[in-house]
């Protein structure tokens, strides 16, 4: 059974069709990368799989080892393994990042019928992921985001993805405001994650970050429809050429 | 236990005087038709036995509005404990309850010396032993100069309908300094009125925090003069309300001389039909240069149909301050919620935690731990108690 499959997935926003017929497949293991122009529906693809409000699907299905996501609530479908690591992570003013690190983790464990985690050993867990990004106990502490550069809420990001080890992991534009030394440190993170049984799902528009973390498949969004698949030369093509093709080919 | 006969008869007429008129200003959001019809007696001092929890540090108690010397901690290093006012410098605001109160109230008097222990806590317990009965608690606090203590100030009352009519006056000499941290946490249906008035000299520094989760109806008023130069006053406030409930903050900041500082943060959550109530002034006399003042009244609604009430003003007659003041209102954020949920975080546990977060960083101002862990209780149980489940 395939990690994550996405059969002929239409939505909308406000009554506009944005996503006309996605059909996508992650198997265990794999790396996808999702590239397409400006417009092409690739946010609104990430916030359709995590469940966000005001995105309205019109037909298909999104199934998650084999169960429909799209009839669970946002938290569900979290708690089932799905992550979505945002594009412009949120700013929690007096939520501290441990209180938050561990109230997801514990909504997850209770999600799946587990007790609640023991504080010192989530603790020592927590500062083994940060390490990883070079985040220390400061950052921790601190309310999520707030004050944190572009930078640093991408390593957050990663943190809380490394912290919750999803099945699938979407990341969504998860390169853009970083510098070449944050994306390096993130997709440290994001590599440290890849193992044979988690599916990887990244959302961009410039090749640059497939340097950092190498797919297994690039495909090309425009117009609501994936375009065209291919291996990681794809990407190679794209940054060459551009997305003239496509974008005319849709219109 | 509720007084003789023809004491109750008495104090019908002087609470009906006491009243406000209807349209007077700072009365006027206020919802007081409980106190006309709700035939409050005034309690008696009998020394009744009543059960009070074992207090861990010093604590002085107060039952029914009168000082109790055998639930209190027999002596205090340097706080002084007497039976009759001085003259009190303190800008009470002359009205009906300020005068119910100096007719009904069995004053008491703590003098504050060098001698008290600037890092413990003395806990001011007022509790109303019974529904029915109206209490006027009367407290002068004298901080001498030089002094340092830290006070907090706790109201409890059983479930049926009673009233407090409280007046604590703060007289801070040169360079004493007071932190005054109150729990308004009422019965649910009582009525809860007090007013706060602190005079403060040269270098002084006043720091008041109220949390307000208790009553049917609460009027929390703090009137503070600036009478010596480089005096500070740090006023703030929580107040979290559900059901019918009225709670209101009214605060009045005075810089009589110049060169003083002050600042009025207050933040309230509202659900239900609930009501929160805002009035914050700050008056800078014409030489009072120099002066530098801030309020800020932030209101999260958490229902259609909680409503706030923000009466901001500036009197402002010097020409050389700084002074600034904002309200905002507003509701829990979506892309907040949304953010939570994507972690994992069902939605009834994402509001909570942002209901806390919004109330926690007005606590975190409180600089004695264990007063902001406790602070930090109430407001966790307050949300543990299921939305709307006290309407």
């Amino acid at each position: 059974m395939a990690l994550l499959e996405i059969i002929d997935l239409h939505a909308e926003v406000d009554g506009t069709p944005i996503l006309k017929g996605i059909d996508l497949t992650i198997g265990a293991g794999e790396v996808h990368a999702i590239m397409g122009p400006n417009g092409a529906g690739k946010s609104t693809l990430s916030h359709v799989i995590a469940g966000r409000d005001g995105y309205q699907v019109t037909g298909g299905e999104i199934r998650l080892d084999g169960e429909d996501l799209l009839d669970l609530e946002i938290d569900a479908r979290a708690n089932a393994g799905v992550f979505l690591a945002m594009q412009y992570p949120v700013e929690l003013p007096g939520v501290g990042g441990m209180t938050f690190l561990k109230a997801a983790v514990n909504a997850k464990r209770k999600y799946h019928g587990e007790d609640e985690v023991d504080a010192m050993a989530f603790l020592k867990l927590v500062r083994a992921k940060a390490k990883i990004l070079g985040m220390g106990d400061e950052m921790l502490k601190r309310p999520v985001n707030v004050g944190f550069s572009g930078g640093e809420k991408k390593r957050n990001e990663a943190l809380q993805m490394l912290v919750l080890e999803p099945r699938l992991a979407v990341l969504d534009e998860t390169d853009s405001g970083l510098d070449i030394d944050a994306l390096r440190i993130v997709a440290g993170g994001v590599n440290a994650l890849r193992d044979s049984t988690r599916g990887i799902l990244m959302i961009t528009h410039y090749q640059r970050l497939l340097d950092y973390i190498q797919p297994d498949f690039v495909h090309v969004l425009a117009d609501g429809r994936i375009q065209r698949s291919g291996g990681p030369e794809l990407a190679k093509e794209l940054e060459a050429n551009g997305y003239a093709a496509y974008t005319d080919a849709a219109a | 236990m509720i007084a003789a006969p023809e004491s109750a008869a008495r104090y019908a007429a002087d609470l009906a005087a006491a009243l406000p008129a209807k349209k007077a200003e700072y009365w006027r959001y206020n919802r007081l038709a409980a106190l006309r019809d709700g035939g409050f007696q005034p309690a008696a001092n009998d020394g009744a036995a009543i059960a009070v929890a074992a207090a861990e540090g010093p604590v002085l108690t107060f039952v029914d509005g009168f000082f109790r010397g055998d639930l209190s901690t027999a002596k205090i290093a340097g706080v002084t404990v007497a039976r009759a006012l001085p003259e009190v410098t303190a800008p009470v605001r002359g009205d009906g309850f300020g005068d119910l109160n100096r007719k009904w109230a069995a004053p008491v008097h703590l003098t504050i010396d060098p001698a008290a222990d600037p890092t413990s806590v003395v806990r001011l317990r007022h509790i109303t032993s019974a529904g029915g009965q109206a209490s006027h608690p009367r407290l002068h606090i004298s901080v001498v100069a030089g002094a340092t203590i830290r006070l907090v100030e706790e109201y409890h009352g059983p479930a049926d309908a009673y009233f407090v009519n409280g007046m604590t006056t703060l007289d801070l000499a040169t360079g004493a300094r007071l932190e005054l941290y109150k729990h308004q946490g009422e019965g649910a249906r009582a009525v809860h009125l007090t007013q706060t008035a602190a005079h403060l000299g040269a270098a002084a520094a006043l720091t008041y925090f109220v949390l307000q989760t208790g009553a049917a109806v609460a009027r929390n008023e703090v009137t503070v003069t600036l009478a010596g130069a480089a005096a500070v006053a740090d006023l703030g406030g929580a107040y979290l309300a559900r059901g019918h409930q009225q709670l209101d903050n009214t605060v009045l900041v005075d810089h009589a001389v110049a060169d003083c500082r002050s600042a009025q943060i207050f933040r309230g959550v509202l659900d239900d039909q609930a009501h929160g109530i805002f009035q914050g002034k700050i008056a800078v006399r014409r030489d009072a240069q120099r002066s530098a003042g801030e309020q800020l009244s932030r209101a999260l609604l958490l229902s259609r149909r909680a409503e706030v009430s923000t009466k901001p003003e500036l009197e402002i007659l010097a020409d050389d301050v700084q002074c600034s003041h904002g309200a905002t209102i507003g509701e829990l954020d979506e892309s907040q919620i949304f953010y939570l949920r994507a972690r994992g975080i069902p939605l009834a546990m994402a509001r909570a935690l942002l209901i806390n977060a919004f109330v926690t960083e007005t606590l975190e101002t409180i600089d004695v731990p264990a007063v902001r862990d406790a602070f930090g209780a109430v407001v966790g149980d307050w949300l543990a108690t299921a939305e709307g489940a006290a309407a």
